[in-house]
C-alpha cells in the first residue's frame, strides 16, 4: 500500500485546474527519503509551497527558489535508484508471454498486485495466474515484472512489449485509462459481458417481448394512454364504461345530445373546460392545490428508468437495426471499483464505475440510443428498488411528523401550565416523561426543550433537501467516458436524470 | 433566514399565476364552521373562478411584451414569468429610477432586499439589487488594483534583497509582508464604506436626460420598461394556462390571436424537429413538474430550472436541449462534439450547478403531419395530441476526476 501512494508522484500529468492539489513537490518526497535513508543530505531542508509566481521578475531572489527546486528533484531522482526506480528485489516477477493470446503466464504470483490483476487458471491446480496484456504492461511498467519469451526464454524488452501487446490505436486508449485508473488506486477489471449480465438481459428481453405484446394491438391514439388505464381494461366496469362512450360517440343524434349538454353546463359553470383543448379549463376549475394543478397539468411523456420494460419499446426497435455495426464503440471495457480491502477477484462486489472509452479524432459525443441501450443492458438495480426506498422515505416522514406532532403538543401542554404558578413541577414532569420515552423520542424532546422543534416547515425543507439530492445524484446506474484525446485523458460521468418522474410539491 | 424565507413566501406566494381555492377552517365543534365550510364547497362547485388575463403584445421581431404594470407584476411575482427589459430580472427600472430621483424614498420592491441586507450590511439597505452587484463590482475592482500594489511591491522587496543577503534582513522582509497583507484588508473594507457614501450621492444629482423621463403633472415617472416572455413562455401561458391575451399589431389595429396562430407564430417552419416546439416540450414538462423554467443563455444552455424561482435560491440544474430522432445516421450527423459539452460543463460547473442533456424524441414527419394536417371544425391544432408524440429523456452529465472520487 506504501508504495501505491508514492506511485503518484510518477505521475506527470497534473490537471491545470488542480495544481493546487496535484502539484509534485519534490520537499515531500525528499522529507521521506531523508527520514528512511541517509543518503539524501541534499534535500534535509525542507521548503514548504509559497505563492505562485507567474513571470520570471528579474530577481535573483526568483531565480534561487527556482533553482532550489530543480536541485532538489535531480537530488532525488539521482540518489533514489533503489528506492523508486527499476525492479525490487524482493517483489521481482517473472511470467512468459504468449504471443498467439496476447497473455502471459505467471508462475508464483506474490506481493500485493494482484488483488484485481489477473485470472486463475482453471485447469491447472499450480499456483498460476494469466494476465491480460494490459495488466502485463502495467506491472512492467511500474517495474515489478520481467516478460520472457514463451517460445525460446529469452527476455523481452520494454521497447517490444509495447509494440507486441498494443496491436491498435484503440488498445492504446484503453492502456492509458487502465494505467491512469490503477494509479489512483482503483480496482480494475475486464468488464465481461456474456457473463456478468446474461440473466438480466435474458429478464429484460424477456420483458421486452412481454411489452411489445401488450402494445401491438393498440393504434397510435390509444398508445398515449397510460399504462395504467391498459391494465385496468381487464375491470368489468371499465369495459362497460368505454363501450357506452364509443356507442355515444358513434350514434351522431346521441352524439349531439351529449354535446349540446356539455354546452350548457359548461355555460352554467358546472362542467369545466378540459385542459388543454380550449383555454378556458383555469377559468372554469377550481384548484385545491397547486399539486393538483400539476398534475393536470401533466402531458409531456418522459423517460422513466425505474420502469424499464415499460417505457424502452422505442428506443430498442431503433437501435437494434441500426446499432450493430457500432456495437464495438459503445461497448463497456471496464469494471472499475473504489480502492477497498475486503475486494475478491473470485467474487467481485457490484462494480463502483462502468467506463466506456472513446478517442474524441474518431466521433463525437454518443447518440442517446448508445448511451440508453447501455444503460439497460447494465441496470443491476431491481424493479422494486424504487417503491422501497419510497416507502422507506415516507415511513421516516411519518416518523418525523408523528415526532413534532408530540411535539407541539408537549409545547402546547407546557405553556398552558406556565400560565399557572407551578411552571417548574411541570417541567420537572416533562423531564420525568423524557426519560421513560424510547430513545427517538427523548432525543427530540430534549430538543423541544432547547426551542429546537421540528416544525411543518422544517420538516418540509428537510424533505426538500433530500428531495433535490436524490434528483442530483439521477439513477443510481453511472457510466462513465473516458475521452482521449491525442493521449489526454477527460472522464465524464453520465447518469439517467430522474428530474421528471417527480413533481415538487410546494405547498 | 427564516424570516427571510416567510418575507419572500409571502410576496411569491404562487408558483403560477392561478389562484387556488381557500377553504375555511373547519373546527368540528363548532356549527357555524360547519356552515361556512359547506357554502364554500358550494361555490368550490358551481362558480367558476377569478382569473384575471395579462395582456401580450407581439410586436416585429417576434418579441413578446406585457407593458401593463399590473400585469408585469403578476407575472412576476406568480412563477416568474419574462424578464424587465431595463433591469436585471424583475422589471424593477421605474421604481429604481423614482428612488434616483428623490421621488420615492423607500421604494416597496426594496422591501425584501431590505431584510436581506440587515444582517449583512445595515448601510446597504435602501439599494436595489442592481446597486449591490454595482457596489460589489467595485470592492471587487478596488481589491485587485491593491493586490497588484502589493505585488509591485514585493519584486521591488526581492530586488532589496539582492542587494542586501542577509538573513536579518529577510525576515524584515517577511514581516514587512505580513503587515501590508493586514493592511490592505483594512484599507479595503474602509474604502466600503465611503463607496456606499458616494452612491448615495451620486443619487441626488439629476442627469440631463432626466427631464423627458418626469411626467410633471402627476408627479411621476413614464414608465418606459416594459416585461420580455420568451416565446414558449407565451405559448405555455396562452396554451396550457389559458391566462393571457396575445395580440398583434395589425396596421393600427390589434388582433387577438387564438393559441393555433401564435403556436403558428412561433415556428419557424412547420417540421417535427422544430427548436420552438423542441423547446416548448422541455419548457412544458419542467413547468409541470413544478420547477420554474427561465432560460440558460447566460450559462451558454437552453433553460435553467429553479426550485421555487430566482429569489428563494440559485438554479439547480441546466438544461440543454437534444434532438433524437427515429433514424439513427441523423443522430449521429447531429451529435456534439466533446469539447463543445464539456466546455459547457466546465462553466456550469463552475456555478455549480448540474449539467443535463435533455433529448427529446422527434415523431417521424408521417404522425406529425397527420396532427398538424387534422384540424377541427374552428381549423384549431390539437396540441394535445401533438405534444403527446414527444418524449423527453434527462442524462446528466458531469466532470469526473478520478483523484477526486476515490473515497
Amino acid at each position: 500500500m506504501e508504495y501505491d501512494s508514492e506511485d503518484n508522484l510518477y505521475d506527470n500529468e497534473v490537471d491545470e485546474e488542480d495544481v493546487k492539489d496535484n502539484f509534485q513537490d519534490w520537499g515531500i518526497l525528499s522529507s521521506k527519503l531523508s527520514s528512511s535513508s541517509s543518503s539524501a543530505n541534499a534535500a534535509s531542508n525542507l521548503f514548504k509551497k509559497g505563492n505562485k509566481d507567474f513571470e520570471p521578475d528579474g530577481t535573483n531572489y526568483q531565480q534561487k527558489l527556482l533553482n532550489n527546486s530543480k536541485h532538489r528533484m535531480y537530488e532525488i531522482l539521482r540518489n533514489s535508484d533503489e528506492k523508486f526506480r527499476g525492479h525490487f528485489h524482493k517483489n521481482h516477477l517473472e511470467c512468459l508471454y504468449y504471443h498467439d493470446i496476447n497473455k502471459a503466464v505467471i508462475n508464483k504470483p506474490k506481493g500485493n498486485y494482484f488483488k484485481d490483476i489477473g485470472t486463475v487458471n482453471r485447469y491447472n491446480s499450480d499456483n498460476q495466474l494469466y494476465l491480460n496484456w494490459e495488466e502485463l504492461l502495467y506491472l512492467m511498467e511500474r517495474g515489478n515484472l520481467e516478460v520472457f519469451n514463451s517460445t525460446n526464454g529469452v527476455p523481452i524488452s520494454v521497447q517490444n512489449c509495447y509494440s507486441n501487446c498494443i496491436k491498435s490505436n484503440h488498445d492504446l486508449d484503453k492502456y492509458l485509462v487502465y494505467s491512469t485508473l490503477k494509479r489512483h488506486g482503483y480496482l480494475i477489471q475486464r468488464h465481461n459481458e456474456n457473463q456478468d449480465n446474461s440473466d438480466d438481459h435474458n429478464d429484460y428481453t424477456h420483458r421486452q417481448n412481454l411489452q411489445n405484446f401488450v402494445f401491438n394491438g393498440q393504434d397510435d391514439e390509444k398508445s398515449v394512454i397510460s399504462t395504467d388505464v391498459l391494465i385496468n381494461n381487464d375491470n368489468f366496469f371499465v369495459r362497460n364504461y368505454w363501450s357506452i362512450i364509443k356507442l355515444v360517440n358513434n350514434n351522431s343524434t346521441l352524439k349531439l345530445f351529449k354535446n349540446s349538454i356539455i354546452l350548457y353546463l359548461r355555460k352554467k359553470s358546472l362542467l369545466s373546460y378540459p385542459v388543454f383543448a380550449s383555454t378556458k379549463h383555469f377559468s372554469s376549475k377550481h384548484y385545491k392545490s397547486y399539486l393538483d394543478i400539476y398534475n393536470s397539468l401533466q402531458l409531456i411523456k418522459y423517460h422513466n428508468p425505474y420502469k424499464r420494460g415499460i417505457s424502452f419499446t422505442n428506443y430498442n426497435s431503433n437501435s437494434n437495426s441500426n446499432n450493430n455495426n457500432n456495437n464495438n464503440k459503445f461497448k463497456i471495457i471496464y469494471n472499475i471499483w473504489k480502492p477497498q480491502v475486503n475486494f475478491k477477484k473470485s467474487n467481485p462486489p457490484k462494480p463502483d464505475y462502468k467506463i466506456i472509452i472513446l478517442n474524441s479524432n474518431l466521433g463525437n459525443f454518443p447518440t442517446l440510443n448508445d448511451l440508453i441501450n447501455i444503460f439497460n443492458k447494465n441496470d443491476t438495480n431491481n424493479d422494486n428498488d424504487y417503491d422501497y426506498d419510497n416507502e422507506k422515505e415516507k415511513e421516516n416522514y411519518n416518523n418525523e411528523i408523528a415526532n413534532s406532532l408530540k411535539n407541539k403538543k408537549d409545547n402546547v401542554n407546557s405553556k398552558l401550565n406556565k400560565t399557572g404558578k407551578d411552571d417548574k413541577k411541570n417541567n420537572r414532569n416533562n423531564k420525568n416523561k423524557n426519560s421513560s420515552n424510547s430513545n427517538n423520542n427523548s432525543n427530540i424532546n430534549n430538543n423541544n426543550n432547547n426551542n429546537k422543534t421540528y416544525s411543518a416547515n422544517q420538516l418540509k425543507q428537510m424533505k426538500q433537501k433530500r428531495l433535490m439530492k436524490s434528483l442530483r445524484d439521477g439513477y443510481d446506474n453511472t457510466l462513465l467516458v473516458a475521452v482521449v484525446d491525442n493521449g489526454i485523458i477527460s472522464f465524464i460521468k453520465l447518469n439517467e436524470g430522474i428530474i421528471s418522474t417527480k413533481i415538487l410539491d410546494m405547498k | 433566514m427564516s424570516k427571510r424565507r416567510r418575507n419572500l413566501n409571502q410576496l411569491y406566494p404562487n408558483p403560477l399565476p392561478i389562484n387556488v381555492y381557500q377553504f375555511p377552517v373547519l373546527f368540528p365543534h363548532n356549527l357555524i364552521s360547519w356552515i361556512s365550510y359547506a357554502y364554500s364547497y358550494y361555490r368550490f362547485v358551481t362558480a367558476s373562478p377569478k382569473l384575471t388575463k395579462s395582456d401580450v403584445l407581439i410586436v416585429e421581431g417576434n418579441i413578446h411584451q406585457v407593458k401593463d404594470e399590473q400585469d408585469q407584476k403578476r407575472l412576476w411575482c406568480n412563477g416568474f414569468f419574462g424578464k424587465g427589459i431595463l433591469s436585471r430580472s424583475e422589471p424593477t427600472w421605474h421604481e429604481r429610477t423614482l428612488v434616483r430621483l428623490g421621488l420615492k424614498e423607500n421604494a416597496a420592491y426594496n422591501s425584501n432586499n431590505k431584510n436581506r441586507n440587515k444582517s449583512k450590511n445595515r448601510d446597504k439597505k435602501n439599494l436595489a439589487s442592481e446597486d449591490i452587484t454595482k457596489l460589489r463590482r467595485n470592492e471587487r475592482n478596488l481589491y485587485k488594483k491593491q493586490r497588484e500594489k502589493l505585488e509591485q511591491e514585493e519584486v521591488q522587496l526581492r530586488k532589496q534583497l539582492d542587494l542586501a543577503r542577509e538573513s536579518v534582513d529577510e525576515r524584515k522582509v517577511v514581516q514587512a509582508k505580513l503587515d501590508k497583507l493586514k493592511e490592505l484588508k483594512l484599507k479595503v473594507s474602509d474604502e466600503q464604506k465611503t463607496l456606499i457614501k458616494e452612491i448615495n450621492e451620486e443619487i441626488k444629482e439629476l442627469r440631463p436626460e432626466d427631464k423627458k423621463l418626469i411626467n410633471a403633472k402627476e408627479h411621476d415617472v413614464n414608465q418606459l420598461e416594459y416585461l420580455q416572455l420568451m416565446p414558449v413562455e407565451t405559448f405555455f401561458l396562452s396554451f396550457s394556462l389559458g391566462c393571457v391575451n396575445v395580440y398583434e399589431k395589425k396596421e393600427i389595429f390589434l388582433k387577438l390571436l387564438s393559441t393555433t396562430e401564435l403556436f403558428l407564430k412561433s415556428v419557424k417552419s412547420l417540421k417535427a424537429d422544430d427548436k420552438f416546439i423542441m423547446k416548448y416540450v422541455v419548457y412544458h414538462n419542467y413547468r409541470s413538474k413544478g420547477w420554474c423554467v427561465r432560460s440558460g443563455i447566460k450559462f451558454g444552455c437552453d433553460f435553467l430550472i429553479y426550485n421555487k424561482g430566482p429569489p428563494f435560491s440559485h438554479a439547480e440544474f441546466c438544461l440543454i436541449v437534444l434532438p433524437n430522432y427515429v433514424d439513427e445516421s441523423k443522430n449521429r450527423h447531429v451529435s456534439k462534439k466533446f469539447s463543445l459539452l464539456s466546455g459547457i460543463n466546465r462553466v456550469i460547473g463552475g456555478v455549480r450547478k448540474s449539467m443535463i442533456l435533455v433529448y427529446v424524441n422527434i415523431p417521424e414527419d408521417e404522425q406529425f403531419n397527420r396532427v398538424i394536417n387534422n384540424r377541427n371544425e374552428n381549423d384549431l391544432i390539437d396540441f394535445e395530441k401533438l405534444f403527446k408524440l414527444y418524449k423527453v429523456t434527462e442524462i446528466m452529465y458531469s466532470r469526473w476526476q478520478p483523484s477526486r472520487n476515490r473515497d
